[in-house]
């Protein structure tokens, strides 16, 4: 279900144990269906919200807009299969188009807490320039375009393979891997070449010829 | 720049997890070259990063308790009906056809104004023949509005500037244009023209240079500063 790229650093279930029958009662008009169907999909939704928003209130927001569209149109979810990335979809659209009317995104509480609380254990230089390396990526992934943030987030954030992404994206394969690709260009043009991560780190590729 | 080549190609095959049997050579590659070896763990490490920094936006953040009961009461609100959706609907678009219409109105307003010249009219040459208006109307009018006509008439040792009647003036000038030189008209120019005409009389052929100084003659017509000797234009 993940992709194969590495290690996972998110920590997002891609598919949330979900009852068979949950869509069905939920479509029979069962409220305490719905709050399962709830409290089964809230975390992937609001991850995929607020690392969209960076902004609490919105991704609430967005969150009750898109529980309360899947429980008017619930007749039309498709039982035999998972809600997800219906549910993504519907999020992913939601947090666009609340986002493009508000242009300018403050720099929200959590993100300055995280920067005020260091990791004491590690040299004051590579907090330094870890940190400076995490922020120019936050930049990054803010100035992507639309569709290449959602596939960054899909793919690496949620550990959805390329299909699934593809299919929550609504394009296919191909296109999602051109994505990946040139977001990840992109992020790297960003990384100034005085900042750029060193080569020696633990991620460094080791290759014995075989 | 097949290391080049090979180094892309690696890059997309670490980035997807695709290395199957078709990725020997590559793996070769990139056992025996350090600097694909480098590019290659540099984006796993960014990569690396990259997913730090998504989690990060993520970490410690829940919907709040109320996210529920908010859910809840709109999920058994009555829905609003058809009508009322259409109306909503369609308040919003003509909101956005009114501002898209202001725009596009405004843009097309400005594209007008930069790039309409308004010209005076020209007056109405009152012509005795058909034949002379005919003659005319070939002739290209001058702006009358950005045209100086100055006429230097010699008194005693220098030459003075005179504003002759400009209607009187310019049908002169105008009459002695062949209509071949006159077809095409360069008046569209942003600069002032000064025609210039200049009494020279035959008996004290005295060249212009160093009175007309005094006299703006930036363009000038030169069909109209073709004098014959002893004759004024």
């Amino acid at each position: 279900m993940t992709n194969p790229s590495g290690d996972r650093a998110a920590q997002v279930p891609v598919e949330p144990k979900q009852p068979d029958d949950l869509v069905e009662r939920m479509q029979s008009g069962d409220l305490d269906a719905f709050e399962e169907f709830f409290n089964t999909f809230k975390r992937p939704v609001y991850a995929t919200a607020i690392a969209i928003t960076r902004d609490p209130f919105l991704a609430e927001e967005v969150l009750q807009d898109c529980f309360v569209k899947a429980f008017r149109v619930r007749e039309r979810l498709d039982p035999a299969r998972s809600p997800l990335p219906w549910l993504q979809r519907v999020t992913i659209n939601l947090c666009y188009s609340r986002v493009s009317r508000r242009k300018a995104l403050a720099e929200p509480i959590t993100s300055l807490i995280t920067n005020l609380v260091v990791d004491l254990a590690a040299r004051p230089d590579q907090v330094v320039e870890s940190r400076e390396v995490l922020e120019v990526l936050q930049r990054g992934i803010d100035a992507l375009p639309p569709k290449q943030q959602t596939a960054i987030i899909l793919y690496y954030l949620h550990g959805y393979s390329l299909a699934e992404s593809a299919e929550i994206a609504d394009c296919n394969v191909g296109t999602m891997k051109s994505r990946l690709h040139y977001a990840l260009k992109a992020l790297r043009v960003r990384l100034p070449v005085e900042r750029r991560i060193p080569i020696t780190a633990p991620g460094a590729v080791r290759v014995t010829n075989r | 720049m097949r290391c080049r080549r090979i180094c892309r190609e690696l890059l997309w095959l670490a980035r997807f997890g695709e290395f199957g049997p078709s990725s020997q050579p590559h793996l070769d590659h990139l056992a025996s070259c350090s600097s694909c070896r480098d590019e290659v763990g540099y984006d796993r490490e960014m990569v690396r990063q990259l997913r730090v920094a998504l989690a990060a936006r993520i970490e410690g953040m829940q919907p709040s308790s109320h996210a529920w009961e908010g859910i809840l009461a709109r999920a058994q609100a009555p829905e609003p009906g058809r009508w009322a959706m259409w109306w909503s609907r369609s308040v919003g678009m003509i909101g956005r056809l009114r501002t898209a219409t202001a725009m596009a109105g405004t843009g097309l307003a400005l594209v007008l104004a930069l790039n309409t010249q308004i010209l005076p009219a020209t007056p109405a040459v009152e012509a005795s023949t058909d034949a002379e208006a005919t003659r005319l109307q070939q002739v290209p009018r001058l702006p009358t509005g950005r045209t100086a006509l100055v006429v230097l008439v010699r008194q005693g040792s220098g030459y003075a500037a005179q504003r002759p009647d400009p209607e009187q003036a310019l049908t002169h000038a105008e009459a002695r244009l062949t209509p071949r030189e006159a077809a095409p008209a360069p008046v569209a120019e942003e600069a002032p023209t000064t025609i210039q005409i200049v009494f020279r009389p035959q008996q004290s052929p005295e060249p212009m240079g160093h009175v007309s100084t005094a006299v703006a003659t930036t363009p000038s017509v030169e069909g109209a500063t073709q004098t014959e000797p002893g004759r004024p234009s």
